[in-house]
């Protein structure tokens, strides 16, 4: 019963990354024969999170300072992830399709881009306590 | 420690922890509070029991039978011990 299931919160330990929040999308135990011959994850998360927002802002201006998140995706060795308790409930297996990584990252990137804005704004939409809470870790940045 | 498995050192037991292999993690009491934590974390997410074993590091690799001290110890198959079953 392996801890590192797809929907989890993960914190990115190594890399460009260290430090951000991603959500795991695939765990691949026990690697690829070809190159990757350890249990790696496919991740998406957060490299740059939304800006920061005020009361006193308008509302358009909220919505304009909300929508700059910038995401990633990438195939990560699972030693270099930290799990933690919260889970999210995107649905990123459609958006994040293995077989687009290769060629339209860029085109995945956008599509998580707006996936993760709708839920930022949306915060409140979603129903169950636990993914709420999942939700509200995911977005605010890790302090260290 | 004659029949069963167990894996001893801090990397090899956040292996086994991370494929949930672990049936029951021991923690030196002189163990770093930082790692102690993480340790325990982890075991929390694979639902894993977390034992703080009353002696130092080196106390528990002589337990283990071995030369070299160890500050995590992970059981991964009890073998003929009751280790697990008095853990209840």
């Amino acid at each position: 019963m392996a801890i590192i299931k797809s929907g989890k919160v993960v914190i990115i330990l190594a890399g460009r990354h260290a430090g951000k929040k991603a959500v795991v999308v695939k765990n691949i135990e026990d690697g690829n024969s070809d190159d990757k011959r350890f249990s790696h994850c496919l991740v998406a998360g957060i490299a740059r999170g939304p800006r920061k927002v005020t009361r006193g802002m308008s509302k358009k201006k909220v919505e304009k300072r909300s929508r700059t998140m910038k995401p990633f995706v990438k195939y990560i060795n699972v030693r270099h992830v930290f799990p933690t308790r919260y889970q999210v409930d995107m649905d990123l297996k459609k958006a994040v399709d293995e077989a687009d990584l290769v060629e339209k990252k860029v085109e995945v990137k956008k599509t998580l881009k707006k996936i993760f804005e709708d839920r930022y704004l949306n915060q409140k939409d979603v129903t169950s306590e636990k993914k709420a809470a999942g939700s509200t870790y995911f977005f605010q940045k890790l302090r260290f | 420690m004659k029949s069963g498995k167990a894996a001893l050192g801090y990397k090899s037991a956040l292996k086994s922890l991370r494929t949930g292999k672990a049936k029951l993690v021991l923690i030196a009491s002189n163990c770093p509070p930082l790692r102690k934590s993480e340790v325990e974390y982890l075991a929390m997410l694979a639902k894993t029991s977390v034992h703080h074993y009353s002696g130092d590091n080196t106390e528990l690799g002589t337990a283990c039978g071995k030369l070299f001290n160890a500050s995590v110890v992970s059981v991964l198959d009890a073998g003929d011990s009751d280790i697990l079953s008095s853990k209840e």
